[in-house]
């Protein structure tokens, strides 16, 4: 029988909602260190391939089709077939050099200048003062090195790796030096291997969400995951629920420690499992 | 600033490591409820939006010039200017119909299905069973519309719905719109999973997020441990997720009395939101 059918419903504008705020959450701890469009061929390269991967559960006793695939990411066909005969496309990004030498306008600028024999002397490695203008080797001859500089200008450029300590300018003479050799000229190790940790965190979570889909699908019993909050918490007594709950936590994550300890093999060996609990307190001004 | 000391590719490898396994495990989570298309163009505006913020905070009381915009996104002026101009920039994705009626092919096929009276007796609101063939009013023209890729067929579109369990297909070649619920039932099932999940990844992040700020703003760090071990015998494997599940769920309701203790019963504008997350993992290869 033919009727009436409500409108699309509005599940998705919620679940929108919270991949909104996880994405600026990403995107916030990643500008300055990754381009958008080194990250855009991240997440194109991953997407595409976990897309293959969902199509063989959809499809499991046939072959996923081009347009399958198509349809899944709503990239077009020829698109398609570029990304997946590509080189890089089984490569992970931190195995693939060029990917690393251009994590950034700036990492792509240092990179050449440090590893190009234009702009390094070959003997020591060491890189070479340059001209601000026409004689070569000159830093407009080292921008060239940007795959895209559509509307950057050299003296942006020149700007920011200065705000940074990066370079050195004699302005008299017209010259410029590379005065550090950071890869990433904004951040120190510390903040990198904070921000490593961070990320690893939230990938194990991720890791754990995803589980648990797969899990519902297939009535498996879902791993542990649970958040407990209040929308309604008087800012004066913030500090005294952060002590509050981090003696909580402290006491809980100990307590997990010795229960991991109790368990676990006294040397590596094949075929062992990678396991483990995470705890974390937040908090936040808007609601939700 | 913070004082800059040597870093080196090494380094920024290992950063990429743990970048690129967060967008696995995101993508994993996202595949089948928003296309890729889709994902690029709210990854686009937020990064754009996100890239002013840090540049204006680099540079407090300054205009955000084009160039400096085009040199931490990669993105050129033209499109920058573009995006910038554009009457949605800086505002909520899930509150743009157009974009939340169009995340999936299937939704947009659904989506025009329903509101073109081509293919819907807008009277009574009944989606018309369509050819699946045919130059006027079918479903063939449906996906043709709805769907402006090259190379997706009307066949790979009209299984992918089927797979979804959103239309039925009759003998007579037909094809008829069983349900407009979107997400589709295979995937609405999860739906609620995937949100608490987002939302509590959301949350962590944002206690990484302050723990990294935390030297230069002077603020407390905020508790977030991880304990874990690359040397569990599979055989104790549903012991020890049984323990932790009782050790977490203890602490779990021990947070609740803490954070009903200093919870108001009505909301002002001098509250914050505060609690605490906990998960369990396990990882067969890693």
């Amino acid at each position: 029988m033919e009727h009436a059918l409500p409108k699309p419903a509005s599940d998705v504008a919620i679940l929108t909602r919270s991949l909104e705020h996880v994405l600026r959450a990403v995107i916030r701890l990643l500008v300055g260190k990754l381009s958008l469009i080194r990250l855009e061929e991240l997440v194109r390269k991953i997407y595409v391939q976990e897309s293959e991967k969902q199509l063989k559960i959809d499809f499991p006793h046939k072959r996923a089709t081009l347009s399958q695939l198509a349809l899944l990411t709503g990239v077009d066909t020829r698109t398609l077939t570029k990304l997946t005969n590509s080189q890089s496309y089984s490569q992970p990004a931190h195995e693939d050099e060029s990917f690393l030498h251009e994590m950034t306008p700036e990492t792509t600028i240092i990179c050449a200048w440090m590893t190009d024999p234009r702009f390094c002397n070959p003997s020591d490695g060491k890189p070479r003062v340059l001209s601000l203008g026409g004689k070569k080797p000159s830093f407009s001859q080292l921008l060239s090195c940007m795959r895209s500089t559509r509307g950057i200008t050299q003296q942006s450029i020149i700007e920011r790796l200065e705000m940074a300590g990066t370079v050195e300018i004699d302005r008299k003479k017209q010259r410029i030096r590379l005065a550090a050799t950071n890869y990433y000229p904004f951040i120190t190790n510390d903040e990198i291997g904070m921000l490593d940790v961070g990320f690893y965190t939230v990938a194990l979570l991720l890791g754990s969400v995803a589980s648990n889909i797969r899990r519902a699908r297939s009535g498996e019993e879902k791993l542990f995951q649970r958040s407990s909050f209040s929308y309604h918490v008087p800012r004066k007594e913030m500090s005294r629920l952060r002590r509050r709950l981090r003696n909580l936590l402290k006491k809980s994550d100990e307590q997990c420690r010795a229960a991991i300890a109790d368990v676990e093999d006294d040397t590596p060996q094949p075929g062992q499992t990678f396991a483990g609990v995470g705890l974390f307190y937040f908090e936040s001004e808007a609601a939700g | 600033m913070s004082p800059v000391t040597s870093n080196s590719v090494k380094e920024v490898a290992l950063l990429t490591k743990s970048i690129e396994l967060v967008v696995r495990n995101l993508m994993k989570t996202l595949v089948g409820k928003i296309t890729l298309v889709r994902l690029q163009e709210m990854i686009e505006a937020h990064f754009i939006e996100e890239a002013e913020d840090y540049l204006r905070r680099e540079r407090p009381g300054r205009d955000v010039p084009l160039t400096s915009l085009a040199l931490v996104t990669g993105l050129d002026t033209r499109k920058l200017a573009q995006v910038r101009n554009s009457e949605n920039y800086h505002k909520p994705k899930h509150a743009e119909s157009e974009f939340v009626s169009n995340l999936t092919a299937e939704s947009s096929i659904v989506e025009l299905w329903t509101s073109d009276p081509a293919f819907t007796d807008l009277d009574s609101g009944v989606p018309r069973v369509l050819d699946i063939w045919g130059e006027e009013g079918s479903f063939e023209v449906v996906v043709r519309q709805a769907i402006r890729s090259r190379g997706i067929t009307v066949t790979s579109a009209l299984e992918r719905l089927k797979q979804s369990g959103l239309v039925k297909i009759h003998h007579d070649s037909r094809v008829q719109l069983k349900s407009t619920k979107l997400p589709s039932k295979s995937v609405r099932k999860h739906v609620g999973e995937a949100k608490l999940g987002l939302d509590a990844v959301g949350h962590l992040l944002g206690t990484v997020h302050r723990n990294l700020e935390a030297p230069v703003t002077g603020s407390d760090r905020l508790f977030q441990q991880g304990n874990w071990t690359h040397r569990l015998d599979p055989a104790n494997r549903q012991r020890v997720e049984s323990a932790m599940r009782d050790l977490l769920e203890n602490a779990r309701k021990e947070a609740v009395i803490v954070l009903e203790r200093f919870e108001e019963p009505s909301a002002d504008e001098f509250q914050l939101a505060a609690g605490v997350g906990f998960y369990y993992f396990e990882v067969e290869t890693f």
